[in-house]
């Protein structure tokens, strides 16, 4: 059987076209609002990055780890790719990609089509780029260091016009106690906060997974011993459990970003072990892993290279939802003092830090908790969008 | 019915020596001891070895896991050593507070999202569910602690409507007659109720919608309607019963979490609870406070599961134990 090779040419309208001159106008203009709002305001992000590329033999002399600049180098780089990827999504608009129709009714498309009609789940995957993209470009986009004393004086209030107008002594976001410039310190915060979440939670899932999945296949007693154990942890309210962890064993310095990192992903896990386990007690049952087995393989690939793989989705969306749960985890346990040591600072001891003074600059203590709120709802948004997107049972009522 | 109950007892046993049993290995992985938190350098080495050996921290690990397994097991928890006291009544002086705090969550706060969640999923698609969701998520994703102080900042600082922190007047409560001290404790504790409650009655709003929506699709409405049932029938006698079957469940399970969010909220609010002493204790490595907590924590956490089970086969007919 040949497939019919579906002659569908959807013209884009010639408006479209807008997206060459400013990635995002194009779709603006041919309705796609979310996606057209957020790919423009990703190109307000990269035109304040392009300004950063003129300081950067300045950044460079502060943004260095261990005398090499690997920031500022990541952060070029990702702004060219950003770039050329918001290009080549406004020339997608115009000149869609023609698809067979096997790859037309592929799973992976009809997840594609859903998720882009999903309005909120598509504000929440621009609200993680968005946020993936100020992480990664942040030597370009903060205006100063971060742990520069000299920028402003004490407690200097945000000034945004006042900054954009080049008045004398006006700071966008103002400054803290120190006089240390406040835009720039969330920015360098939300690197390292961004960072912690993403990682904690790679590192929960793979040991989930791995868990759930060993207990799903083999099943009898190490199914038993293993859902016991996550039972136990389970019944643990998780900040009190990372309380006691982290408050054992305070370390100062770098090695607490990678103590933090440790715990939160040690303690995030059994979520994914649960779904992992489901999933496998009912993909064992079917027919390719019977065939996996006739085969002969050993039990290592039958799980991690026929099971896994095929209990990975809900697995991403749990991450998804996690990535938030794990930022408010580690925001709570820095303001409780025991998160990173200082002088790096994510947006949670920026909140401690400024509580001192929430009467005299409220804003201190405002802005850091906006950014995670933002953060928090840009991946709980996405997470619901997946969800929605990969339940089969709601396919086709949108 | 009740051998199930008696059977999910039993397992409570291995879980709390389970529990125990972590936090005693974190304890003693963890570097340094109660003694360096106590003393200068300038004590005297005689002098340390007396207070060690009085708390019995010279002997073996193994020698001390078993003595405390022993104690445990009489309900024995032994004195705290920041406090000087027995830790028994410390948790009885601070667990009422912690209590009274989580139970205006439950009791009010709860409520207010179960019903929003409702009327979300009834009108689901409409302009007040979309806006209903995405304030709902917006609070669902707020640190509470950050909440905390805004409410704080904004409502004691900007207006002076209510008290900042604590949970008594500290100068005129004691001169009160009775109806005014209840009133001066109810106005210390909306703040710290709202601060708490907020998160998770958005997490009960979103949960009561997808509830009400995977309810409402089934046949049995649809038959419901088309026996010409008024439609606020249907919803409340057949949709609202079914959906709210799963929230049984989840009220149960929420509660050691909103333990858990009392920690920073009792912080934020210089609230005398539960979360206090534990960080506390924590921060002054008061191993046998510590040890307390934890193991009546576990038991919240227990207690709460079974009221999950119980309250689930009282409001469905259909579900038996055996």
């Amino acid at each position: 059987m040949t497939a019919i090779v579906k002659q569908q040419q959807v013209e884009a309208p010639p408006v479209a076209k807008a997206g060459y001159v400013l990635p995002g106008l194009g779709h603006l203009l041919t309705g796609r609002l979310v996606v057209g709002v957020g790919m423009l305001t990703i190109d307000l992000v990269l035109l304040f990055a392009a300004f950063g590329l003129f300081r950067l033999p300045e950044i460079v002399k502060y943004d260095t780890w261990g005398g090499i600049p690997i920031h500022p180098i990541i952060a070029v780089i990702s702004f060219f790719a950003m770039a050329g990827a918001q290009w080549f999504a406004a020339h997608r608009l115009v000149r869609p990609r023609q698809l067979t129709e096997e790859e037309e009714n592929s799973n992976w498309n009809l997840f594609l089509r859903d998720f882009s009609r999903h309005d909120t789940g598509m504000l929440g995957f621009y609200g993680v780029v968005l946020m993936i993209g100020v992480t990664l470009l942040t030597p370009l986009l903060a205006p100063f260091d971060p742990e520069d004393v000299g920028v402003g004086t004490k407690l200097m209030h945000p000034d945004v016009w006042g900054y954009l107008t080049g008045a004398p002594d006006a700071l966008p976001l103002g400054s803290d106690v120190y006089g240390r410039d406040y835009l720039s310190r969330l920015l360098y915060g939300g690197r390292i906060s961004m960072s912690i979440g993403f990682v904690a939670v790679g590192l929960a899932a793979s040991i989930g997974t791995s868990v759930g999945a060993i207990a799903g296949y083999f099943g009898g007693w190490v199914d038993r011993g293993l859902m016991w154990f996550v039972d136990m942890l389970l019944s643990l309210p998780r900040l009190v459990l990372l309380l006691a962890i982290v408050g054992m064993f305070r370390v100062t310095g770098v090695a607490s970003i990678f103590l933090i990192v440790t715990i939160l992903g040690l303690t995030g896990w059994m979520g994914v072990s649960r779904i992992v386990r489901s999933q496998v007690l009912s993909l064992k049952q079917q027919d390719f892993i019977q065939a996996a087995r006739a085969l002969g393989y050993g039990h290592t690939r039958i799980v991690f290279r026929h099971l896994v793989p095929n209990a990975l989705a809900p697995v991403i969306v749990y991450c998804s939802l996690a990535i938030g749960g794990t930022m408010l985890a580690e925001a709570g346990l820095s303001f409780l003092g025991l998160g990173v040591a200082p002088p790096t600072s994510t947006w949670g001891t920026l909140v401690s830090d400024g509580r001192e003074y929430l009467r005299q600059a409220g804003f201190l203590t405002v802005l850091p908790g906006l950014c995670i709120v933002m953060a928090v709802m840009s991946f709980n948004l996405l997470g619901d969008g997946l969800r929605d997107a990969m339940d089969p049972k709601l396919r086709g009522t949108k | 019915m009740f051998k199930y109950l008696l059977r999910k007892l039993l397992l409570v046993l291995p879980l709390l020596i389970g529990v125990v049993t972590l936090v005693f290995f974190l304890i003693e992985l963890s570097p340094g001891d109660v003694a360096d938190k106590f003393f200068t350098p300038e004590t005297t080495p005689e002098v340390r070895q007396q207070i060690i050996a009085k708390y019995g921290l010279d002997k073996p690990a193994w020698f001390r896991y078993l003595l405390l397994i022993k104690n445990l097991a009489v309900l024995e928890f032994g004195t705290s050593i920041a406090h000087g006291r027995d830790v028994t009544t410390l948790i009885w002086e601070y667990l009422p507070n912690t209590l009274l705090l989580s139970s205006v969550t439950l009791l009010v706060i709860y409520p207010v999202g179960i019903a929003l969640g409702t009327f979300q999923g009834v009108r689901q698609g409409s302009l007040f569910d979309s806006t209903a969701s995405v304030v709902s998520l917006f609070f669902y994703s707020m640190p509470s602690f950050w909440l905390a102080l805004m409410l704080q900042l904004y409502f004691s600082y900007r207006f002076d409507l209510l008290p900042t922190s604590g949970m008594h007047d500290p100068v005129e409560y004691d001169y009160m007659t009775r109806p005014e001290q209840i009133v001066d404790t109810l106005k210390h504790i909306i703040l710290p109720g709202v601060a708490m409650g907020v998160a998770s009655a958005a997490g009960a709003a979103r949960y009561m919608r997808s509830s009400i929506l995977e309810v409402i699709r089934q046949d049995f409405v649809r038959t419901a309607r088309a026996k010409g049932l008024p439609e606020s029938t249907v919803i409340r006698k057949h949709v609202i019963r079914n959906a709210m079957l799963p929230i049984v469940t989840l009220l149960g399970l929420s509660l050691p979490f909103l333990f858990s969010g009392s920690v920073l909220i009792e912080i934020v609010f210089a609230w005398p609870g539960m979360g206090r002493l534990i960080v506390n204790s924590i921060f002054s490595q008061d191993t046998p406070v510590v040890i307390g907590c934890f193991f009546v924590f576990t038991l919240m956490v227990v207690i709460g599961n079974l009221i999950a089970d119980i309250s689930y086969a009282l409001v469905d007919p259909r579900i038996k134990y055996d």
